[in-house]
């Protein structure tokens, strides 16, 4: 998503002279194509493509831009119909007033939407314009059941200074609509209004805090945009000359989402391209039906019609989320890489990984040969490790590599291991990656879009890098994680349930683990978010105990506790490990607490390993904080 | 998906009603718990709004195709017991059908309430709504089980559509009256299954009032006026989940 089209990319290599204002106005020539050489299907195909490109325009911007997702399209278009209605029919005002109204009452219902939604994320907001969709339609059921219409209304013929009743007048007029439109678009994208709609869009929840008002933008949007769709509404009525509640169903608010999707959200050449493809599509099966001649493939048209857009709109959103524009961008990035980039032989445009490599060497890589490890245990192609490091078969972490999609480089290079029954710490301060280390292990989850680019993590012999975190959970890999590490919404009797494994009694194990943390046996049946942070601790680590671990990952145990609290958590663990036999690899910033339970450490520093020993006498704590806070002794 | 796979199927059980009925309910159970597992599963803690279009743009696919397999509208599809009827004060009158369904609907919430306070896997899909990722890290295969959740929502929905289908007429339309299950669940609140009964009950009478009182073509937008209303006022509807957290 935060990759510029192409077009936007080679735009900002011009310099802004007289080359980037004539390629501006370039795409516009499209609008000349139609009369010169479609001018047999102006009114059938052409003029139809230009009200969706209006309209596709328009959603695109609340909902491709801003990223506010609206069912309501067909009912706003029904809002500018039924303006036109009453000012045509029951008024008997001109063409130019009914368009004048359709928009101030676009405008007015949008205003009327970001009111009702602006307290509802996501799925709510939707299913509002969902209702949205329903009410107008009938309040235009009722209007025309009032007006004691039997049939359609019929709108006269529109007069703007002249009377624009033929398809090539109608051509102009939708043509220009399509136009300001599109450059209205334009214009908004690369203004500070579009900026902000963008974050919004990308961050909702960060928004605010960087100073955007959310609730003001996103009124701009439904604003903007129930006014244009609601002119496209009344444009529509007068083309058609006929406006029935039938005219607006739920199916063409979902049409114009596909053509949004399939040509690129965000996008206004992506709203031509997908108007083209959802006005063309049905248009040429029409063609070929009526071909056929058959009267029932004809009456099966809509049916077909609906199994492609609905096909088109799913498949996309599967495959190609980022609708045409996005496919033609990525080509014409992996077309500028292959062809164009060698030739102007530019530096930057060196394939990603290919320099990140060669930004990391690994020293020892040239240094140790094969034969430093056990043939049998180590994966073909995979580099030497520093001598230091011997695998102990239990947990062994090789070169570790982690980037985030988001964020650039967690870990490199990070090499680890433990034996049986050990209890390690690694330590460091905050944003170093220890996280990511403990994450590593146990898995990535969906949310948390890690990506392990070199090395490996191998637990009793088996490579865990692919395997997925449910799994790793049941060979006995756990992690107690640094926040949310309860579920809040059930009790602590469920919390520990949910964690039994199968074949297992509930209560059984249930009663051995809480006989370790004797605190929770009276708070059972409370509701897991009512703890306290040193109960939740517990009740986090029991959850873990459920699973019968034999690697515990615990991440900042003492974060959040008060300090009395966390060397009593910190000691029953101690008493429970020592016990139990369970190895520990746990992350502290607090050094203090770390050797209470701990053997050895490990000190992390951006990203890498900067020290390693072991706990001994007292007299090493200085030489430990020492590497902690980055003197490491050369 | 789930609002239109059932129309296929239980067309396909007018010849032996009862036992089609439960099988076109196990076919769309199984239809929808695939479909979440080969299609869905990868938006996993992402965001809910791409699924619901994934599943509109697909149930209007499947009820498209319906229309076109089967051509528009056909007569009832007949349990038994519909033509068995009683008479209550005036010119009320109630059908065998319309007693078995007003016994059906609270079995079948019974279930669904009984699976998810007190079986393992109701506690675990519960945890897995909580917090996906540390529901993963608690050894629970949160997508097999969101799986599962999407067969059985099939299977009700699978159910509703047959007995729906036997009071009136079945047709593609059908789809329409799955979309007013959202008003439904918002009324009731998102995550409570008895304030989906709730929600069912109240809008369901407040149709039928607003039918009465009002016009015939005041039926559909009655629910989602009530929903607005629900959405301004109380967004987390009658039962909504408070977030337990302490302060």
């Amino acid at each position: 998503v935060s990759e510029l089209p192409v077009s936007g990319r080679a735009w900002r290599a011009l310099d802004a002279g007289p080359v980037r204002r004539v390629a501006y106005w370039v795409p516009y020539l499209l609008f000349l194509l139609p009369p010169l050489f479609f001018s047999d299907q102006i009114e059938v195909w052409v003029n139809p493509l230009l009200i969706a490109v209006a309209g596709a325009v328009a959603l695109n911007l609340l909902t491709g831009t801003a990223g506010l997702v609206s069912l309501g399209q067909s009912a706003f278009l029904a809002v500018g119909a039924y303006t036109s209605v009453v000012i045509a029919i029951s008024a008997g005002l001109p063409f130019w007033v009914a368009l004048l109204s359709s928009l101030v009452s676009g405008a007015v219902i949008g205003l009327v939407v970001s009111v009702s939604t602006s307290r509802l994320r996501g799925l709510y907001g939707v299913l509002s314009t969902l209702a949205l969709q329903y009410v107008v339609v009938y309040a235009g059921t009722r209007y025309e059941e009032s007006a004691n219409n039997t049939a359609a209304f019929v709108l006269p013929p529109a007069k703007l200074f002249v009377s624009i009743g033929t398809s090539t007048r109608w051509y102009v007029v939708l043509a220009m609509t399509a136009f300001l439109f599109l450059e209205l678009y334009r214009r908004v994208l690369r203004s500070h209004v579009g900026r902000a709609w963008e974050v919004i869009r990308e961050r909702d929840r960060t928004a605010s805090m960087l100073g955007i008002d959310v609730r003001r933008y996103e009124m701009y949007a439904w604003v903007t945009s129930g006014a244009m769709v609601s002119i496209v509404g009344c444009l529509q009525a007068y083309y058609l000359s006929a406006v029935s509640p039938d005219f607006f169903t739920l199916n063409i608010a979902i049409q114009y989402f596909a053509m949004i999707v399939i040509g690129g959200r965000g996008s206004p050449i992506g709203s031509v391209i997908g108007a083209v493809v959802l006005i063309t599509i049905p248009y040429e099966m029409q063609a070929i039906v009526s071909g056929i001649g058959s009267s029932n493939a004809l009456s099966d048209l809509a049916d077909y019609e609906q199994v492609v857009y609905g096909a088109l709109l799913v498949l996309f959103l599967f495959l190609a989320p980022d609708g045409l524009v996005g496919r033609f961008a990525a080509l014409g990035r992996q077309l500028w890489t292959a062809v164009a980039a060698p030739r102007l032989n530019l530096a930057s445009s060196r394939p990603v990984a290919a320099r990140t490599a060669a930004a990391l060497p690994t020293p020892a890589a040239t240094a140790v040969p094969a034969e430093a490890t056990p043939a049998g245990t180590v994966s073909p192609g995979r580099r030497g490790t520093p001598a230091a490091e011997s695998r102990t078969g239990f947990l062994d972490i090789t070169d570790l590599t982690v980037s985030y999609k988001t964020a650039g480089m967690a870990l490199e290079n990070v090499s680890l291991s433990m034996s049986e029954g050990e209890v390690v710490a690694v330590l460091g301060p905050n944003g170093v990656g220890k996280t990511t280390l403990l994450r590593a292990i146990s898995g990535f989850a969906p949310d948390e879009p890690g990506i392990i680019n070199r090395g490996a993590v191998h637990f009793r012999g088996t490579k865990l890098n692919r395997v997925k975190p449910h799994l790793r959970a049941r060979r006995g890999v756990v992690l107690v994680p640094e926040r949310d590490k309860v579920f809040p919404q059930l009790t602590v009797y469920e919390n520990l349930e949910l964690a039994c494994p199968r074949g297992k009694a509930v209560s059984d194990a249930a009663d051995e683990v809480v006989s370790l943390f004797p605190a929770l046996r009276r708070r059972l049946h409370t509701a897991a978010g009512l703890l306290s942070g040193g109960e939740r601790q517990m009740l986090a680590i029991a959850r873990a105990f459920m699973l019968e671990p034999a690697l515990l990952l615990l991440d900042e145990t003492s974060l959040g506790l008060a300090p009395i609290v966390a060397s009593q958590v910190m000691a029953e663990i101690r008493t429970i490990v020592r016990e139990s036999k369970i190895s520990v690899l746990l992350v502290e910033q607090n050094i203090g607490l770390a050797r209470v339970v701990a053997d050895r450490y490990y000190v992390l520093q951006q990203g890498r390993i900067a020290a390693a020993g072991e706990f001994g006498a007292d007299d090493d704590v200085d030489e430990v904080s020492g590497s902690y806070f980055g003197e490491v002794p050369a | 998906m789930v609002l239109a796979g059932y129309i296929c199927v239980s067309k396909l059980a007018v010849g032996s009603p009862v036992v089609g009925l439960i099988i076109a309910s196990l076919v769309c159970a199984g239809v929808s718990g695939a479909g979440y597992y080969v299609g869905l599963r990868r938006f996993v803690g992402k965001d809910p709004i791409t699924v619901t279009i994934i599943t509109m743009g697909a149930s209007f696919v499947v009820s498209a195709v319906v229309d076109l397999i089967w051509h528009g509208p056909i007569e009832n599809f007949a349990l038994p017991g519909s033509t068995i009827t009683w008479r209550l004060v005036g010119t009320a009158h109630i059908t065998a059908l319309d007693v078995g369904i007003i016994v059906i609907t609270p079995l079948v919430f019974a279930a669904i309430m009984i699976f998810m306070k007190y079986t393992r896997a109701g506690v675990q899909l519960r945890a897995s709504a909580d917090s996906p990722s540390l529901a993963m890290r608690s050894g629970i295969n949160v997508a097999g089980l969101y799986s599962l959740a999407w067969a059985i929502s099939g299977f009700a929905a699978g159910l509703s559509g047959g007995l729906v289908g036997a009071t009136t007429s079945i047709s593609a339309s059908l789809g329409d009256i799955g979309l007013a299950a959202f008003p439904a669940a918002v009324l009731g609140g998102f995550g409570s299954v008895p304030g989906a009964l709730v929600g069912g009950l109240t809008l369901g009478i407040a149709d039928r009032l607003a039918v009465y009182y009002i016009s015939p073509t005041a039926a559909d937008v009655t629910s989602y006026a009530i929903m607005l209303v629900v959405l301004a006022v109380r967004p987390i509807g009658f039962f909504g989940e408070k977030r337990l957290v302490r302060a």
